[in-house]
Parts: C-alpha cells; structure tokens; sequence
C-alpha cells in the first residue's frame, strides 16, 4: 500500500520540482529500489505501474507503453539477480550498477527513435550523461538502505 | 516469467489502446489537474489575461507594420487571441513543459516576455503541452531582423542543463551575420505553428566556414526557457481548432 503510494505521487515529484533543474529518474530510481526486498513479480508490477505513468503524467509526448516495458524488465531483473542463497553484501549493489544504466539507456534510445533529432548522436548522448550522473549514484546510495530492510524482514 | 512476459506484451497493447481511446486525457485529467494546484492567487488572473490580449494584440500590430513596410509574409491581419497560461510541469530533458489552460487549439504559436517560447502540441481537459523552441527534433523558419536574410533554426542539446542554444542556418552564404544580431521567426504557412514576426533571439557566435553552402550560428533564445514567467498562446481566431 504504501509503495502503490509512493508509485502514485513520484511522477508528480518528477514533473513539477524534479525536472526543473534536470534531476534524477525518478521511475528508474523508485523502480529499482523498490525491487531489490520485493518478490520477481511484485517487483515487475510495481515497475510496470512507474514506467506506465511515466509514459502518460504530462508533459510526456511521446509513445505510450516502452517506459512501462522497460521498467517492468527492470523491476524483474534487480528482484531475480539480487536474490541469493547466501547473502552477500555487495550483490545488490553490483545489480544496480548494472541494471540502472541499462534501463537509462533502453529510455533515451526509445525517446530518439520515436523523435528522430537530427543530430541524436551527441544529443542522446548528453542527455543520457546527465541523467545518468544524476540517477546511478543515488540508486547505489538508496540500494544500500534497501539492503538492511530486507535482511530484517528475512529474519523476522 | 510468464507474467514479466505478460506485462511487456501488456505494454504494446498499451500502445495500441492510446492510438484509439484517449489515456492521456483521463490521466492528464487527474495528474494535470494536481500539477496546476500551485497556481496563482486568483485576483490576478484578470490583470494576466488582459497582459495575454496586450501581447497578441501588439504581435498582431507588429506584423501589420511589417507587412505595410513590403516584408510580406503574413497572410493577412487575421485577429488572434491571447491566452494567458502558467508553467505548471517540466518534462525530460527540458524538451517540453505543462501549462495550466487546457482545451486550447494545437500547433499554435506560444511566447513569453521576450519572445517566442514554443509551440502547443498537445492539448488536454486540464492542462496542455508545449514543446520548447529549443527542442532538437523541431526546426522552423528563421529571418534576420535587419537584413531581412531568411533560414532554419533548431535546438542543441548541450551537456550542461539549463543552457539552451539554437542551431541557425542562413541560406544565402554571403549574408551579413554577426554576433548580437536580432532573430525573429519567418512565420508558417497560414500562421500555424509559427507566428510571422516573433523575436527568437540573439546571434551568440557565427561559425567560420568558408566555401559552405549556408551560415550557421549559434542563437540564444530571448524567452526565459528556464524560468518561465507568465506564457501567452496565440490562438488564430476563427482557425481550425
């Protein structure tokens, strides 16, 4: 209940204070850590509500639907490859270092097919840097505190 | 697995559904609304819609002097409206933002202050979206105020936000350009997006290269893109909505 929440509000935050001076990716920062403690499943539904609304709160113009594909992939894989027999501290991290990158990636790519700038090679490139120093740091620092919660709820 | 796949496949059809019922509207109907809470206090909503009907009129003057001096390019004094609107939302990249007027016609011309800001490209209950003049997939006509040389312009993505440059090119090779020469746009065929006679920008730098074909400049916008104050949409009366 109270992570549907936090999927409702955060395009809200991304539209109207986040994106003012060109911040994080908020769906990609809330979907993955979100996931990581979550069930596959749960993680990928949860990715799927972010990406759909990211594609649909306005100002979005473009193309409905790759942002919630792309964020339910992402959900999946931060939930599956996070998950260990034996726990090992690091884990998560690494998997958000891997997947975070790769969903901004699959986002900016998307965002140039269907816009077609002329010159979208340095363009993509740039905004992708941008968004990027933005979002991986602060989906590595939130991964950390995500990793305590689910080591509790494992004992409990 | 099954559901992942189940949800991607979900995600298509989501893109399909969006070709044939509105989505948009319906969430831009309850996000749009709660984006435009933040508005302003509502007695100077009539002093804001009188500044709205001010501009559209003096833009309207200034291409019935222009049209009078030979430039003609205007297609007639067609009477515009102005509607006053504020940026409630901001999108990815800087690209577009939100306005709180919602039922307003698209691809029609939108300015601030110091001049063009952008253009309507989609138009929704509560809200509406405007692309930035400086976006990198749009380009429009261009003409030199004092010379009167004609081009395109389009919008750099630059690596540091909040700075937004255009790209111009002018068609004639050897037109005189140089830096702080004012830019207004050309304006489109039957004024829509582009109005005739909007004030653009600032030539910033020309790029020195001999033998080419067209001049290219960097233009800095005069519209405050990052801060934006009160925006008035050119609304052709009388247009198709």
């Amino acid at each position: 209940m109270r992570y549907a929440l936090l999927v409702i509000v955060v395009p809200l935050l991304q539209v109207t204070v986040v994106n003012r001076f060109g911040g994080p990716d908020l769906a990609v920062l809330v979907t993955a850590w979100l996931a990581i403690g979550l069930s596959p499943p749960r993680a990928a539904v949860f990715g799927f509500a972010a990406g759909l609304l990211a594609d649909l709160v306005p100002p979005a113009a473009e193309v409905v639907g790759p942002t919630a594909a792309i964020l339910c992939l992402t959900g999946y894989l931060c939930a599956r490859l996070s998950m260990a027999r034996e726990p090992r501290p690091g884990r998560k991290v690494i998997v958000v270092a891997v997947v975070v990158p790769a969903a901004l990636l699959a986002r900016e790519l998307v965002s140039l097919a269907w816009r077609q700038p002329a010159d979208w090679v340095s363009g993509g490139l740039a905004a992708l840097a941008v968004n990027l120093a933005w979002t991986l740091p602060l989906a590595l620092l939130l991964s950390l505190t995500r990793r305590a919660q689910t080591s509790r709820t494992r004992r409990g | 697995m099954v559901l992942v796949a189940g949800l991607v496949l979900a995600a298509g059809a989501v893109a399909v559904l969006d070709r044939v019922t509105p989505l948009r509207e319906a969430v831009s109907a309850v996000y749009g609304t709660a984006e435009s809470l933040v508005r302003v206090p509502g007695d100077l909503r009539p002093v804001e819609e009188e500044n709205a009907r001010l501009r559209a009129e003096v833009l309207a003057l200034r291409q019935a002097a222009q049209d009078g001096a030979g430039g003609s390019t205007g297609s007639g004094a067609g009477k515009s409206a102005g509607v006053g609107t504020h940026v409630v939302g901001f999108g990815d990249g800087g690209r577009t933002v939100t306005i709180d007027a919602g039922g307003l016609p698209t691809d029609v011309t939108v300015v601030d202050r110091h001049g063009l800001f952008g253009r309507v490209t989609w138009s929704g209950p509560a809200t509406a979206t405007v692309t930035l003049l400086t976006d990198d997939a749009t380009s429009f006509g261009v003409r030199m105020t004092g010379s009167r040389e004609i081009g395109v312009a389009s919008g750099v993505v630059s690596g540091v936000p909040g700075r937004r440059l255009l790209r111009m090119r002018l068609l004639n090779a050897h037109a005189p350009l140089r830096a702080g020469d004012l830019v207004e746009t050309l304006g489109s065929a039957g004024r829509r997006p582009w109005e005739p006679g909007v004030p653009v920008g600032r030539v910033l730098s020309v790029e020195d290269t001999p033998g080419a074909p067209t001049r290219i400049a960097l233009v800095e916008p005069l519209a405050g893109l990052t801060a934006p104050g009160l925006l008035t949409v050119i609304a052709p009366a009388g247009g198709r909505p």
